[in-house]
């Protein structure tokens, strides 16, 4: 039998895939074809659905032909020693983080093996009047390492950053999020690069070494794993790798030049290497895992990082377009757009989740087409693209990684509106703390979907039997619910509560036995206690009643049986 | 330690003798599925020509294949069982059986190499139960055949492909030599196999693994086989080369559409049901676009080399002949894709072994619910569009034509089945008049049809059109008697079998 070893996340990252181009060809070839359906207007229906489906499409199909594009060549660069040690300042923001999370990340950087290079702790929580700020100052100091601490918190994590340019003076500085923990070559790794006048950014991966705790940090780390996988092996050959904000050297004049970090976007990386690409500074990604960082534990902090992400990108598209960027290449220009649009698919996921609801209500048809023809189209497109995409991965993306993306649509698009009506929106650093509990106020919208859905699949019975567009219809409501649980999945610990649920019923069944026994033997007065006990009769009563009624019993009909 | 070695080994014993008690109890229900009352069918339209070509002597089944889109082994053969066990419903699709039977255990050997033992397990469950495959084992034509030598040629390929060894070449050759003469669309399974080859050229069949098997060698040793299938192949090439222009009697196809390649996926897991209930299942498409998702996004293990070859073998012959069958001439009937079969249980197997803990067991059970109740469904449901009932017709006639009377059977060479059931003696004749033994049929057209209606309506009191709809020229026909006579009466006996009885002439 032929089976391989699935690659641990560090091999994927640092592989040297190289996916056949003319298996990429193909899925051109099968995406063009896909899309002559959609050119063919006859197939179009009522006008304004159509259009809808056809504007989503067209999108699905950018998306698609984005990646072919970006994964065509993602080989991986060829390491290079290191020749002269440069100076480099090492910058930990810090904004509310723990003070045991910090500690670690900075031991991991005071014990990288580099000659020149100064630690600053870039402590911003005065100036959010976080509690912990004094505990940082505290830790930097015990570890003879200068914290530079701002009074007010104007332009955030950009502002925290220029002003640890301010007060240092290195040609080169380094970026780590308070929770990503360095590995001891980490600057050995990423200087060599330097070498080239022009290069202003080097990338390494985030890699998140909670990725093994849950459903949540699982699909994270699967997100993670496709855009630090192929995705930014092949900007590399564009020149188009961008500042992801942290586990990042930057050199400082490329970053002067562009007048420091954008204090007015919260997607300040993005923007910043935007703008030092336009002014034809270079960047590279090294595809080998050389910190280790932490994925957002819950869904509120999984919220509010893709909230974040979404809601820069959304600013790179709405009013620093990189088409009109004169300054940069073809290519350059082709991967800021096809990032930063990644997330206008929220409101394409609405639209693909609405239409099957508003056909079963109306019963006014998007398209004319038969549905074999349509699956002729679309099969090959559909299963081709996910295949490449599970070829260029290495087959580690898994359907709960795409799952939690689709389902993330209303963040998307509450980050996309937000954007384009200039809504200021406060940077939120995502916590670092493990928690759990409920988060069902995100999983709203899914809620509201699936009750919405399964009404409209009821109703089409009801009005059209069960004909094939209404079984087509509701097939596709089902396709949309099976994504979408992937937010109500993560929203609650159904698993924990279901356990305790089963838990007490165990126990209450324990309860009712004991119960039994007790009435076999006619002994009233206990039952009589127990009721009296509880403080409301028999079925309202709690944990700590069951314990004592049993107690009661037990002893009562030992007393009975000696006796 | 002892006895955890003891405790494996004894699990190990067990899973090996559950899993030979599985094959087994698979084979039996395959085997119940394909020889239970094999007789109680009337004989199809096909099979009853094949019937009839099979009852003449070889010679004649030569000169008439060569006009015919067909093969001469399988009728041949069919000549030499019949002479042996004669030719009720039940002795002759026995020798349908037989090949059918034996794919399932060469299925499971062949999904064994690219699979393993559990997904090979799968693949007989599928096959064994497949509507699709127990539909046609329970036919006398050749399409078991074709895919007991379609598997036979897979399983040697695959095992030339990893062993490089002599005698699998022998095997696969052999496996091929019957296979060339059995149905002209074996040379797709020739062709995958050809372009695989070539394809994985550079490539070992288990990535990384640089087994003892030299690719040149085995270039060499395919050439040598393909010389000798093709000059084996030679002497019909050059019959079929003299013998053109002499008439054919190849059916006339229609183009396929796009529902003709969906339809024919569906049949392959379904097997043949009601329109109706086709649509709505079709109608799930949706549904089968979220299995591919999740599971092209949820599986753990790299796509292998064999898995490469399950797709080609799956998806080439069907693409191909559909696309010569829009831009050259129609040739797409799902039968004759019979050859990408056994690759798409293997494929479905696949699937379900990727499937990962209760999910397998899961999709298993509902996927034998689902195809037990659709072996149920094709085997009781009179709209069953596969169903020819004519057996039931010609009883009908029997019993109530007399000799005034005049049966005309349309299309005419619906004349196979109603001549090997029929014994009564009112006259009978074809519309549009043919001589089968002259050559071709006639073209239906409505100035034919009426003049030869005219001809056979003379002298007969009632007209008993036996008609099978769908087929070429039998709407003009119907259209043309309802027309022009009284009806007197009208029987359906399947989907598309029926009995329109007219006034003839008064008397």
């Amino acid at each position: 039998m032929n089976r391989e070893k699935i690659k641990a996340p560090h091999q994927i990252i640092s592989a040297n895939i190289n996916v056949s181009q003319i298996y990429i060809l193909f899925c051109f070839f099968t995406i063009v074809f896909y899309f002559t359906w959609w050119l063919d207007f006859g197939n179009a229906g009522n006008p304004l659905l159509f259009g809808l489906l056809f504007i989503g499409e067209v999108y699905h199909i950018w998306q698609a032909l984005g990646y072919l594009y970006t994964i065509w060549d993602q080989r991986k660069l060829k390491p290079r020693a290191l020749k002269e040690f440069y100076p480099v300042d090492v910058f930990i923001t810090v904004c509310g983080e723990p003070r045991d999370v910090v500690e670690k990340t900075l031991k991991a950087v005071l014990a990288m093996d580099y000659s020149d290079f100064k630690l600053f702790i870039l402590n911003d929580g005065k100036g959010r009047d976080l509690p912990n700020w004094r505990d940082i100052s505290a830790l930097a100091e015990e570890y003879g390492v200068k914290a530079i601490v701002r009074d007010n918190n104007k332009g955030a994590k950009a502002g925290n950053i220029n002003n640890g340019l301010a007060n240092s003076s290195a040609p080169f500085f380094a970026v780590f999020d308070a929770d990503h923990v360095p590995h001891k070559d980490f600057l050995k790794k990423t200087m060599p690069y330097f070498e080239d006048p022009k290069m202003a950014i080097v990338q390494t991966p985030q890699y998140y070494q909670n990725r093994g705790d849950g459903f949540l940090t699982q699909a994270a780390w699967e997100q993670q794993e496709l855009f630090f996988g192929p995705i930014c092996r092949g900007k590399n050959r564009l020149n188009a790798t961008f500042w992801c904000g942290t586990n990042a050297v930057i050199r400082r004049e490329a970053l002067l030049e562009v007048g420091g970090v954008p204090e007015d976007n919260i997607a300040e990386d993005f923007l910043a290497s935007l703008f030092m690409h336009e002014k034809g500074w270079n960047s590279v990604y090294v595809s080998e895992v050389l910190t280790d960082g932490m994925a957002p534990f819950n869904l509120g902090d999984y919220v509010k990082q893709q909230f974040r992400w979404a809601r820069g990108s959304s600013e790179v598209i709405f009013h620093h377009n990189p088409i009109f960027k004169k300054g940069l290449s073809f290519g350059q220009k082709v991967q800021y757009l096809y990032s930063s649009s990644y997330y206008i698919n929220g409101f394409i996921v609405l639209i693909d989740a609405l239409i099957p609801i508003v056909v079963l209500f109306t019963k006014v048809l998007p398209v004319k087409s038969t549905t074999s023809e349509f699956m002729i189209y679309f099969f090959p497109f559909m299963f081709s693209t996910i295949h490449l995409l599970m070829l260029s991965t290495q087959n580690t993306i898994t359907f709960r990684a795409i799952q939690l993306s689709i389902s993330s649509f209303h963040v998307f698009i509450k980050a996309c509106l937000s954007s384009l009506f200039r809504i200021p929106a406060r940077f939120e650093v995502t916590p670092k703390a493990k928690e759990t509990g409920n988060f069902l106020s995100f999983a709203s919208f899914h809620f509201i979907y699936v009750a919405v859905g399964f009404i409209a699949i009821t109703y089409g019975f009801l009005t059209q039997g069960f004909s094939p567009s209404v079984i087509t219809n509701g097939s596709w409501i089902l396709f949309n619910i099976a994504f979408f649980f992937g937010f109500i999945r993560a929203a609650y610990p159904w698993k924990q509560s279901f356990d305790n649920a089963l838990e007490k019923l165990k126990t209450l069944l324990g309860l009712y036995k004991e119960f039994n026994v007790v009435e076999r033997y006619d002994y009233s007065p206990v039952m009589q206690y127990t009721e009296t006990s509880s403080g409301g009769g028999g079925e309202s009563i709690d944990r700590g009643n069951i314990l004592i009624s049993k107690s009661f019993g037990s002893e009562d009909n030992a007393k009975l049986k000696n006796n | 330690m002892q006895n955890s070695k003891t405790i494996n080994s004894i699990n190990s014993k067990f899973n090996q003798r559950l899993h030979i008690l599985l094959i087994i109890l698979t084979l039996s229900v395959g085997l119940i599925l394909r020889a239970w009352n094999l007789g109680s069918e009337s004989l199809r339209l096909d099979e009853a020509q094949s019937i009839w070509q099979a009852s003449h002597s070889i010679e004649f089944i030569k000169e008439y294949m060569l006009k015919n889109v067909h093969l001469p082994l399988h009728n041949t053969l069919l000549h030499f069982w019949i002479e042996i066990f004669g030719t009720s419903e039940t002795a002759v699709r026995i020798m349908a059986v037989i090949p059918g039977m034996l794919t399932l255990p060469f299925l499971y050997l062949l999904s064994r190499e690219i699979l393993g033992r559990k997904g090979a397990l799968i693949s007989l469950i599928l096959a064994s139960v497949s509507p699709f495959w127990v539909w046609y084992s329970r036919e006398i034509r050749m399409y078991t055949l074709l895919t007991l030598v379609t598997t036979l040629s897979y399983l040697f390929f695959v095992k030339v492909m990893k062993t490089g060894k002599l005698r699998y070449l022998i095997f696969y050759s052999a496996a091929n030599l019957v296979g060339i003469y059995t149905h002209y669309f074996f040379f797709l399974v020739l062709l995958v196999q050809s372009l695989f080859f070539l394809y994985s050229w550079k490539k070992h069949w288990i990535e990384g693994h640089t087994a003892n098997v030299n690719k040149k060698k085995l270039l060499a040793g395919f050439i040598f086989s393909a010389v000798i299938t093709l000059a084996a192949f030679y002497p019909w090439v050059r019959a079929l080369y003299e013998s053109y222009g002499s008439g054919t009697l190849a059916p006339v196809l229609a183009k396929p559409t796009t529902f003709n390649l969906v339809l024919s996926f569906f049949e392959f897991v379904f097997g043949f049901l009601p329109v109706n209930l086709t649509g709505i299942l079709i109608a799930f498409w949706p549904l089968l676009t979220l299995l591919g998702f999740i599971f092209l996004t949820k599986r753990q293990n790299p796509f292998s080399r064999g898995f490469q070859l399950v797709i080609l073998g799956t998806f080439l012959p069907i693409f191909l002949v559909y696309i010569v069958s829009i831009v050259y001439k129609p040739m797409y009937l799902t039968r004759y894709l019979m050859p990408a079969t056994p690759m798409f249980f293997i494929f479905i197997s696949w699937y379900i072994v990727e499937l990962r803990g209760k999910l397998k067991l899961i999709f298993i059970i509902s996927y034998l619910i689902i195809i037990a109740l659709a072996i149920h469904v094709q085997f009781t449901s009179t709209e069953n569009p596969a169903r020819e009932n004519y057996r039931d017709a010609v009883d009908y006639v029997t019993a109530s034509a007399t000799p005034r009377d005049i049966i005309i059977v349309s299309p005419p060479y619906i004349i196979y089945p109603f001549q090997y059931y029929y014994n009564g003696n009112t006259r009978v004749s074809t519309m549009p008049i043919w001589d089968k033994k002259k050559g071709g049929i006639p073209q239906t057209t409505i100035e034919r049809v009426q003049n030869d209606t005219e001809t056979l309506r003379r002298g007969h009191q009632r007209m008993f059109l036996i008609l099978t709809t769908g087929l070429e020229g039998s709407d003009i026909v119907k259209m043309y008697f309802d027309n022009s006579f009284t009806k007197l009466d009208k029987q359906q006996f399947s989907k598309d079998v029926w009995i329109h009885v007219y006034q003839g002439e008064y008397y």
